[in-house]
């Protein structure tokens, strides 16, 4: 058997009057997001005329030389920067040596003994150093490797560039794993693990594509730095390769040829320079991939 | 015992077997006081944990009973300014000398958190394996698959993930994550089981399940419950504890706490 009930009739507003107020909202609606569309458009206005700029400056120098050719005499047509480019694969990889465990291990160590005095220190001084400008930290390792060695050396531009990176990625490291529950680390020291093994096999493995992340990020970023590789690498027009002299890098070729009066350099550092935007943007997009099938893959 | 793979699995059964009689050995708190900083949490608590029995720690939000089992496996000293005074016992063992091994003693003192706490970056046949060395590596394959099986067995999973021990944890439910981790606990065969309101996040029908659980693992160790439901630890326990206000209030079978303790307290948490 059913029953019914009767219900209280309906009475609907005047339709004019919700019509009224829809179109005003309506139109509220459209210009904000209009509003938001143009802040966006003039926001990226800059990388945009940026990407335009070495697109059409550098186009003549883009082929398969770019990346296989090292730099010409001044006059001699064609040329590349190959030399540069393995030289900076050289210097950024010698400088994640450094900076992935000491980055990643103070990150840690800060996340575990976060609220004390030290982690607060450390925390303190990483942010500092993320402030200093990157020239400076160029010439702390000038007067700490170069100058008593007596000669440039791609470990000494390592070193530089592990100074700019080590704050970056210990910042990105212990805000990661603050997002760890901390019931996970408990649960890991209940399991008889010592605190280090609690730390590195559970909490940081349970943030590890966020933590990779962020070593992406910050080697993306030094990878573009040339004011620590003046003094430091200090660059080479050759096949120099040992880490134990001189090399040349990227963003110092860049650097050099964009200020010389050569439509050929010139090109060839527009080239360069979108070899660098196009390999930073390409690490971050792709340790955003990462992190997001990570993360698909957990859910 | 044997050092090879089916010997260390004989040796692994026969801790769940031939353990001490019930009421004898297990834990013992004897005069703990605990502090969070300046702040006094736990009074002089002494308590038994009997081997073979369920001991219910009951009593109102705040009154100490989390940290009275942190303070068990010595989890409660990791926690910033935080200090205890007094003793636990280990089947007569004194936990809390310096020469004592915290990290054996958590091993043989496990502990399930209120919200399952699987490891995500493992798989669910590692993280059950996680308490021992290496995570069984150092095990043959057939061993290691032996160990996880004994454990998810007797955790009641093993029917559920038999044929995905390589899936993430996260593929499971709340209560399988749950017993997940129940079965990780059991794998180091320890002698003491420490339950944080284990069952609290849970729902009605996987709540039941683990403690039938609970009870099945009841003579193989002390087993020690932190709940807030006083119909389950009627229900599970042996014994019941009511704590208040950072000391211990009464402790007594269920039928004498629930139904015939007088203390105006009691008399409040049994009929909130």
């Amino acid at each position: 058997m059913t029953t019914s009930v009767a219900l209280p009739p309906f009475e609907a507003p005047p339709r004019t009057e919700v019509s009224a107020r829809l179109r005003w909202r309506m139109l509220r609606s459209a210009f904000v997001l209009g509003a938001a569309i143009a802040g966006t458009g003039l926001a990226l206005l800059p990388l945009l005329s940026i990407l335009a700029h070495l697109a059409i400056t550098g186009w003549q120098a883009v082929g398969v030389a770019l990346v296989t050719d090292v730099p010409r005499p001044i006059g001699v047509e064609g040329g590349g920067l190959g030399n540069g480019i393995a030289g900076s694969i050289v210097v950024v990889a010698l400088a994640a040596l450094a900076c992935v465990p000491l980055g990643v291990g103070a990150g840690l160590w800060v996340h575990e003994h976060r609220g004390t005095r030290a982690a607060d220190a450390l925390t303190f001084l990483a942010d500092v150093l993320n402030g200093v400008p990157s020239i400076v930290l160029g010439i702390t390792a000038w007067a700490l490797l170069v100058r008593p060695v007596g000669r440039f050396s791609a470990l000494a531009g390592a070193a530089a560039l592990a100074m700019v990176a080590i704050p970056l990625v210990l910042r990105a490291t212990s805000d990661v794993l603050a997002q760890v529950p901390r019931t996970l680390w408990e649960a890991g020291l209940a399991l008889g693990y010592p605190r280090w093994r609690a730390g590195l096999a559970v909490v940081l493995a349970t943030a590890r594509a966020g933590v990779a992340t962020g070593v992406l990020v910050a080697l993306a970023r030094v990878a573009g730095e040339t004011a620590p590789l003046l003094f430091t690498a200090f660059g080479s027009l050759y096949w120099a390769l040992d880490p134990r002299g001189p090399v040349a890098a990227l963003p110092l070729q860049v650097y050099a040829m964009a200020l010389s009066p050569f439509d050929a350099w010139r090109s060839l550092a527009a080239a360069g320079a979108l070899l660098l935007v196009i390999g930073v943007a390409g690490a971050s997009v792709l340790a955003r991939r990462a992190l997001a099938h990570v993360m698909r893959g957990r859910a | 015992m044997t050092t090879n793979g089916t010997g260390m699995l004989h040796a692994e059964r026969s801790t769940f077997t031939a353990a001490p009689a019930r009421g004898s050995g297990g834990l013992a708190a004897e005069q703990v006081s605990a502090w969070h900083g300046t702040r006094r949490v736990l009074h002089d608590v002494t308590l038994p944990f009997p081997h073979g029995e369920i001991t219910a720690l009951v009593g109102p939000s705040g009154c100490g009973k989390s940290t009275l089992l942190r303070c068990l496996n010595r989890l409660h000293e990791l926690a910033p300014g935080a200090a205890v005074a007094g003793q636990v016992r280990l089947d007569g063992a004194p936990v809390y000398d310096a020469s004592h091994d915290v990290e054996a003693l958590r091993r043989q003192v496990a502990m399930v958190f209120q919200r399952p706490t699987p490891f995500p970056a493992w798989s669910i046949g590692d993280n059950v394996l996680a308490g021992l060395p290496s995570r069984g590596r150092t095990l043959a394959p057939a061993e290691r698959r032996a160990r996880a099986q004994l454990a998810l067995e007797r955790a009641g999973l093993w029917e559920e993930v038999h044929d995905r021990l390589g899936a993430s944890p996260l593929s499971l439910s709340g209560g399988q994550q749950q017993r997940l981790c129940l079965a990780r606990a059991l794998v180091t065969a320890p002698r003491a089981l420490l339950l944080d309101e284990p069952t609290s996040a849970l729902d009605l029908a996987n709540a039941l399940r683990l403690e039938r659980t609970f009870d099945a693992l009841r003579n193989s160790m002390a087993i020690v419950l932190v709940t807030h439901d006083l119909t389950q630890a009627r229900r599970l326990a042996d014994r019941i504890a009511v704590m208040w206000d950072g000391a211990l209030l009464v402790h007594d079978t269920p039928v004498a706490v629930l139904e015939e303790h007088d203390d105006p307290r009691v008399r409040a948490l049994v009929e909130a």
